[in-house]
């Protein structure tokens, strides 16, 4: 093989299979765009179904039990011993949520404005996590000592680095 | 001998390039090869209704070229009824007046024969032809209605097609009124492709729009709309300042709910006041601080 393909035939060939396999993950972004929270979905992924009815779509992450991830890093699942999904964690800009929300385009600001009061609030693993029933918002966190006006202002300024679906109260 | 061979390669050439441009043109209208068409058509609805694609990435190509289908299937079809024999036989007339350009050298060479009213038809054949095609390109500019639309459309693109295509030999060999006529035949060609799917976006073409709360517990969502087109695409709107963003993917969904025209939502439409949102950041922040205090879980 290596004989009758010349090297730059080969770097050819490896440079259309990279452009297929972008443009394949392009697709399947774009097949599944919309984050529906109050369903705990995104494209064919949804909280509480079982992990093998996604099919090809997802790949087990090394030496993490129970974590899957998509090819392109954009998403990545949790599923409990059983193989259903317990969480959804959404990484790229590409997805949004019904309320215009998208990672690392949306400041905490936005969250607040479109979402109102969240449930409750945590800092962890450097993350300060927003919550709402069904629908947790991640912000790169580091705990200040006092919050400012000024370290408040910036605070809102900070963009979401990751969405994570849950499990909704009102879901059976 | 070879000059003989040579003109005949320089002939099919050039009626291989204009068969490909003109073939490749029509099948662009039916979605087959690309979705300008498509694209074309959504855009002027855009522009018309004021609707700003956050991200058009989202319309997927095959949304494109089904639009572009239904152009032709669904509201044509489903409208035209007892006038397809008119538009029938108007269009018969046009394609007889194009496969008629064959006799015109022969009729010019012994007039005497003819009557007046053909002699000056075939006089006057080029300049017949352009002004004819030319009234239907503005014609096409000028229709609100759907139908007609696509009517003038139809009249305009099958003889234009047949003739740049039957008399493609006339942009190389042809007189200066042959050569004049077939460059204006094909720009009127160009032309119809381009206004069509302008024209039709801007007055014609419309989106079935749905309240979000018609799929199951979305009812918190203020002015989000969802649209479901023939069941098989969810898009929706958020008004944002005077403008509507509209984003749109294809995603299976069905539901049986009544539609509304986005045209329709989009007159009767008031901006909503904008909600004020500095008592959720006080909160949040009394919050976060005594969250940072506690330095644990609130």
């Amino acid at each position: 093989m290596a004989r009758i393909l010349s090297l730059r035939t080969r770097l050819a060939l490896l440079a259309v299979l990279a452009a297929c396999r972008s443009a394949s993950a392009q697709a399947v972004q774009r097949r599944s765009a919309l984050i529906l929270e109050k369903r705990g979905s995104i494209g064919q992924l949804s909280v509480g179904t079982k992990i093998d009815s996604v099919g090809g779509e997802l790949h087990r992450v090394r030496g993490q039990p129970g974590i899957y991830q998509s090819s392109d890093g954009a998403l990545q699942v949790e599923a409990d011993t059983s193989g259903s999904i317990t969480k959804i964690r959404i990484l790229s800009g590409n997805f949004l949520t019904t309320r215009l929300i998208r990672p690392g385009r949306s400041t905490l600001k936005d969250v607040l404005s479109s979402y109102g009061r969240p449930a409750a609030l945590a800092v962890r693993g450097g993350e300060l996590i927003v919550s709402y029933d069904g629908i947790e918002f991640g912000f790169p966190y580091q705990k200040p000592g006092a919050l400012s006006e000024a370290d408040f202002g910036q605070l809102l300024q900070v963009p979401v680095r990751a969405i994570t679906l849950t499990r909704t109260r009102s879901k059976p | 001998m070879a000059d003989g061979l040579w003109n005949r390669v320089i002939d099919a050439v050039v009626k291989g390039v204009v068969t490909a441009v003109t073939g490749g043109g029509i099948a662009q209208v039916f979605g087959v090869f690309g979705v300008w068409f498509g694209r074309l058509l959504i855009s002027a609805y855009a522009q018309t209704l004021s609707l700003v694609f956050v991200d058009d990435r989202f319309i997927t190509r095959d949304l494109y070229a089904e639009w572009s289908r239904n152009v032709f299937v669904s509201s044509f079809a489903e409208n035209l009824g007892i006038r397809a024999g008119i538009l029938l036989l108007v269009l018969l007339g046009a394609v007889f007046h194009v496969l008629y350009k064959r006799k015109v050298a022969a009729a010019t060479s012994a007039p005497s024969s003819n009557r007046l009213l053909v002699r000056y038809y075939v006089r006057f054949y080029f300049a017949i032809t352009v002004a004819l095609f030319l009234a239907g390109v503005v014609a096409l500019n000028v229709i609100h209605s759907s139908l007609l639309l696509v009517a003038v459309f139809i009249l305009l693109v099958i003889p234009q097609g047949t003739y740049v295509i039957l008399y493609s030999r006339d942009l190389v060999r042809g007189t200066l009124k042959e050569q004049f006529c077939f460059v204006s035949m094909l720009l009127f060609f160009a032309l119809s492709l381009l206004l069509l799917p302008h024209g039709y976006g801007k007055w014609a073409f419309d989106l079935a729009l749905r309240p979000v709360t018609a799929i199951a517990g979305e009812s918190e969502i203020g002015n989000v709309f969802v649209f479901d087109e023939k069941d098989s695409v969810l898009c929706r709107v958020t008004p944002a300042d005077q403008k509507f963003s509209l984003l749109l993917f294809k995603k299976p969904f069905s539901a049986a709910e009544r539609q509304v025209p986005l045209r329709l939502w989009v007159a009767n439409y008031s901006a909503p006041s904008r909600a004020d949102t500095s008592g959720v950041l006080k909160d949040f922040r009394t919050n976060l601080t005594d969250l940072v205090h506690s330095g644990g879980h609130q």
